[in-house]
């Protein structure tokens, strides 16, 4: 074979001058379907239909009928045996793609056979219309991280061999890969975050009543009693995820994704109110541990998409949770620190309650829309800030911390904590033991 | 976005001949010479580094980078010794098509809509050297940029002068109070021929399909040629098949006039196996416009098609030899 190699060059970068644009068929390739992502570009959509296709006119009904009907014709697999596959193409929303509208069509490929193997993808959508069109065919297993390039189609070839999952196992699954999902899953889950971070808001401080008050020990020995609190919070969150994620994803325990997702939304609510005012008194462990349950249902749908066998089942899930433990910790470091301090001046309160809120709004956008109240939560974009810029925002929260510091240090003459070693230590066992 | 298909190139094209390999040789060692040590090595590659030289492209070097260096990093000199190694591997109807693609450039440059300025004659086009310039062993000389590719393979006294990519955006422009139109006489002699066409031979002629950019454009290296189809030039009349070797010699006849008048002399030959096919309309300003000669070797596309720089639409043309592009038989067999 003369042919040795396809290399992809300059991917990204938008056709300023010639925007001869491409479709793109992104596989999600899982155990029993292929899922298919179908971009059509409405400017060579057009040109093959001989008819001007815009934003709007592509989507009413009889036309989007029309294109769908095309693409299930024009889109198959096969098995390696020659099998014909089924295929369903449903939706129709148009979506920029380097700033051509394009039609984005969803299909779903199934075999007779019930399982996916290696098939070969068959796709002439466009290309028996206009000859010159390109199909950039890309596919991924687990649902996750970036599509990787398979194929080119043109007028020269229609179809590309796609390996089955099974095939792709050992760079897809396995421990590494899991941590790395973890992580992954955690940090670009908002409410995770979010919940969080509600839960750390009051741990350096103590419930009198109704009400936050600072700790009466200044000093190290307050630092070590805050310290031991998150301790207590992200243990608990640790144990009530872990064990809801191990039931979920051995398939014990099930409930409604919306469920889930609704009481998840409500736990940051709830989480947001308490450290506005103490609900119950180390109320910030009690809700880590118990809605901890929800939130590790909801890491059990992750794993469950993976389709997962059960051998590699535990290594996968310990995996997994470990990159969320990890997640998890990182965000304590990151955010702690500067907590700790800002809870030592005079304006943690204000700062406190302003966040506190942010979050319950937040998280009340999210339940009404999970719940279905709402079709969309319009504070969205202040959740995704948190998964999108984190490390500016804990550098953020880290200088306003060290600044705050020094001006409240400054301006109090209180002399520097006198330190004794077994005070330390003693007070450490009581607040274990207590 | 481009793709480049790597294959296996050999060095037994068909290759034309009567090639001024000695002048080029010359030329392209006078060039070398004036670079410093760092710009030769950008601009000289190995000769077997295949995908470097299946690297050109319709779009400008902003999109797909070039190999080699532009001629804006050159010195006067440098550039001038660049610029004369283009000028003698081609006749000097082919240094003006060179000239005037480049004035395309920077009209573009100044009266683009798309936002971009990296346009223009100097910045857009770049000249590489594969391989030791040897009037015995294979080297090659790549130049061009935005709308232009010239890919000149010398074997000894033979060559290859093909993938020769040709466009102009926009199609005619005035330059100091002077109508440039670039590819006045490749998209003329092309129109005059599919406009002789009867009504009969038309429908021979016609393709099904609509097809909007050329179908053998950079990247489509791995030696497949769509179906030939089309009216047979067997089948026109004399005269008609003297406007089809028209069209194919203002291709041809941007180099080297020996060696343009003796692959010339092959195409020629090949005439009654040759036929030509067109798609969407003939028109020259239509939408879609596209022309097709399609021979043993010779394979030549030229297409109206569109961009966000300018309003209207403009011509990407193409020629390629079906067992000679850079100078290596058909890569798939």
């Amino acid at each position: 074979m003369a042919c040795a190699a396809v290399v992809l060059l300059g991917s990204a970068v938008p056709a300023v001058a010639h925007p001869l644009s491409t479709s793109a068929v992104l596989l999600d390739v899982d155990r029993t379907s292929v899922t298919a992502t179908v971009e059509l570009p409405l400017d060579e959509l057009s040109i093959a239909w001989d008819q001007t296709l815009t934003a709007t006119s592509v989507v009413d009904a009889a036309t989007s009928a029309k294109l769908r009907a095309y693409v299930q014709a024009d889109l198959s697999a096969s098995d390696a045996s020659g099998q014909p596959w089924t295929t369903v193409v449903t939706g129709g929303r148009v979506e920029k793609v380097d700033g051509v509208d394009n039609l984005v069509l969803d299909a779903t490929l199934t075999p007779a056979s019930g399982s996916v193997g290696d098939f070969v993808l068959h796709d002439d959508a466009v290309i028996d219309r206009l000859v010159s069109h390109r199909v950039f065919v890309s596919g991924r297993y687990g649902h996750t991280g970036p599509y990787t390039t398979l194929a080119m189609l043109s007028w020269q070839t229609q179809s590309v061999p796609v390996a089955s999952a099974s095939a792709a196992a050992p760079a897809d699954q396995g421990f590494v890969p899991a941590v790395r999902l973890g992580v992954h899953h955690i940090a670009s889950g908002s409410d995770h975050l979010l919940f969080l971070i509600m839960l750390l808001l009051p741990a350096p401080l103590l419930a009198a009543g109704r009400r936050w008050r600072p700790r009466p020990d200044p000093g190290w020995a307050g630092l070590g009693r805050s310290s031991v609190r998150v301790v207590h919070v992200v243990t608990a969150f640790a144990i009530g995820h872990s064990c809801t994620l191990a039931l979920g994803a051995l398939g014990w325990v099930h409930l409604p994704a919306r469920l889930v997702e609704s009481g998840i939304a409500f736990s940051v609510l709830v989480s947001a109110v308490h450290a506005i005012r103490p609900l119950v008194r180390r109320g910030e462990v009690f809700i880590a541990g118990g809605f901890g349950l929800l939130h590790g249902l909801a890491f059990a749908a992750i794993l469950g998409d993976l389709d997962l066998s059960r051998t590699s089942l535990v290594t996968t899930l310990l995996g997994f949770n470990l990159g969320i433990e990890l997640t998890q910790l990182l965000v304590v470091a990151l955010v702690m620190p500067s907590l700790l301090l800002l809870s030592r001046t005079p304006v943690y309160p204000v700062l406190r309650v302003s966040v506190a809120a942010l979050g319950a709004v937040l998280a009340a956008g999210w339940l009404a829309q999970r719940t279905g109240l709402i079709p969309v939560n319009p504070l969205e974009p202040v959740g995704d800030l948190l998964i999108d810029h984190p490390l500016a925002l804990a550098v953020g929260l880290g200088v306003l911390a060290v600044t705050l510091a020094g001006t409240s240090r400054a301006r109090t003459t209180r002399p520097a904590p006198q330190l004794e070693p077994g005070a330390r230590v003693r007070l450490q066992t009581s607040d274990v033991s207590s | 976005m481009q793709t480049f298909t790597a294959v296996d190139l050999d060095t037994n094209g068909a290759n034309t001949t009567d090639a001024n390999t000695g002048e080029v040789v010359a030329a392209t060692n006078a060039f070398l010479a004036a670079l410093d040590a760092d710009t030769k090595a950008k601009v000289v590659y190995d000769f077997a580094d295949n995908q470097s030289r299946q690297t050109w492209s319709n779009f400008p070097a902003a999109q797909v980078p070039r190999k080699g260096v532009a001629l804006s990093t050159l010195s006067d000199a440098a550039k001038a010794a660049a610029l004369n190694v283009v000028k003698t591997m081609l006749s000097a109807q082919g240094y003006d098509q060179v000239q005037t693609i480049q004035a395309a450039d920077d009209w573009l440059n100044k009266n683009s809509s798309s936002g971009t300025d990296s346009f223009g004659s100097d910045t857009d086009y770049y000249i590489a050297v594969y391989g030791t310039p040897s009037t015995t062993d294979p080297f090659m000389v790549q130049f061009g940029g935005h709308h232009l590719a010239r890919n000149y393979t010398y074997k000894g006294t033979t060559a290859s002068i093909t993938p020769d990519f040709t466009g102009t955006e926009p199609k005619s422009f005035t330059v100091a109070n002077t109508t440039v139109e670039p590819l006045k006489e490749k998209a003329g002699t092309l129109f005059a021929a599919f406009d002789s066409l009867s009504a009969d031979q038309d429908a021979q002629a016609k393709l099904t399909g609509t097809i909007n950019d050329i179908l053998m454009g950079p990247s489509v290296d791995n030696g497949t040629f769509p179906t030939t189809e089309g009216v047979a030039v067997s089948s026109l009349s004399a005269d008609q098949k003297k406007l089809v070797l028209a069209a194919i010699a203002a291709w041809v006849n941007d180099a080297a006039p020996a060696e343009a008048a003796s692959l010339l002399k092959t195409y020629e030959s090949q005439l009654d196996q040759t036929r030509i096919a067109y798609a969407n309309t003939k028109t020259v300003d239509g939408e879609n416009t596209y022309l097709r000669i399609d021979g043993p070797r010779v394979w030549i596309e030229l297409v109206n098609t569109r961009s966000r720089s300018t309003p209207n639409v403009h011509y990407h043309g193409v020629w390629r030899d079906k067992t000679d592009d850079y100078g290596s038989t058909n890569p798939s067999s």
